[in-house]
């Protein structure tokens, strides 16, 4: 009997500590602010470039009003979808949405104000992203997008290094590498079929029937 | 047995399931869990599963919640006050019991 007392109670921590890690990104936020800043990034080199083109200010508040209003939809959705909701998935969320308000005024102060030099504003994102894919990597137990963050460390490191006009074209390939890949490696993952997992059948003290 | 250090009587009857027990252990560590999560977890069949939830709500330990997502029904269970002041209470009792401290009031 005290064998299965002691189960019981490992059943119950086991379970417990399973279910507090229980988060799924599924990386439709990484895609959609993988995808439509790069374009902005894009056009801002064209037109900077070539001085043709629309005027990067209109193409960036597309850009934002765009992003963040797909991040909000896909983010209800997710919301109402998620099979279980967590503390991790709570602290995944507000992370996010932290860290894109803070994006935002920092995208918009380079712009329009006068304190963040334009030419400073990748780099400056790509250190606030850096961390922020390291700690969803670490919430939704992707190491791999350790890695990932290291790759925006070492970018943000060259852009505010060596500053020149191909900081635009390098971070849009950052934002489809490093964000809207690792988006969609995180959604084949999440699209597969979970694994049964925790079946308590070791667990002989405890009755099974109703 | 009774009046052991292991009288697994002085159990709450409810929780002492081991598919009631998984339950109560997952959604004690969660916000809210689905139903689908629950029989992931516990490897229950949707009809087992059900009827001990339904035990579970009986007594006031869990509530449900029913929403449609993408027009298929979705059950949401989350523990009440009460479920989780009972689920403490059980763990400590277990833990009590393999200390060998036995509980006169009980």
């Amino acid at each position: 009997m005290e064998r299965d007392a002691r189960e019981d109670l490992a059943l119950i921590r086991r379970v417990m500590e399973e279910s507090r890690r229980a988060v799924v990104d599924r990386g439709m936020h990484f895609i959609i602010w993988g995808t439509l800043p790069a374009l902005g990034m894009v056009a801002t080199y064209v037109r900077v470039a070539t001085g043709e083109g629309p005027n990067p200010l209109w193409a960036w508040i597309a850009v934002l009003v765009l992003s963040w209003s797909a991040s909000m939809v896909v983010g209800w959705r997710e919301g109402r979808r998620a099979p279980v909701k967590t503390l991790a998935y709570r602290l995944l969320t507000a992370m996010w949405v932290s860290v894109g308000v803070s994006l935002t005024i920092v995208g918009i102060a380079g712009m329009f104000g006068p304190m963040i030099p334009t030419g400073a504003l990748a780099g400056l994102v790509a250190t606030m992203l850096a961390p922020a894919v390291l700690v969803a990597g670490l919430l939704t137990q992707q190491p791999w997008l350790g890695w990932v963050a290291v790759g925006w460390w070492t970018g943000a490191a060259v852009m505010l290094f060596f500053p020149g006009l191909y900081i635009l074209l390098l971070m849009a390939v950052m934002s489809v590498l490093l964000l809207a890949l690792p988006g969609a490696l995180l959604m084949r993952r999440a699209s597969r079929p979970r694994p049964q997992q925790g079946t308590p059948g070791s667990v002989g003290s405890a009755a099974g029937g109703v | 047995m009774k009046g052991s250090a292991f009288d697994y009587q002085r159990l709450d009857d409810v929780i002492h399931s081991r598919i009631r027990l998984t339950a109560m252990a997952i959604l004690s560590s969660v916000e809210e869990a689905d139903f689908a999560f629950l029989k992931e977890k516990t490897g229950a069949t949707d009809g087992n599963l059900g009827a001990h939830l339904r035990k579970l709500e009986d007594a006031g330990y869990a509530e449900a919640s029913k929403t449609f997502v993408d027009r298929r029904p979705v059950t949401r269970y989350r523990l009440t006050p009460l479920g989780q002041e009972a689920f403490r209470h059980y763990i400590d009792r277990l833990e009590r019991m393999l200390a060998g401290i036995p509980r006169g009031e009980d």
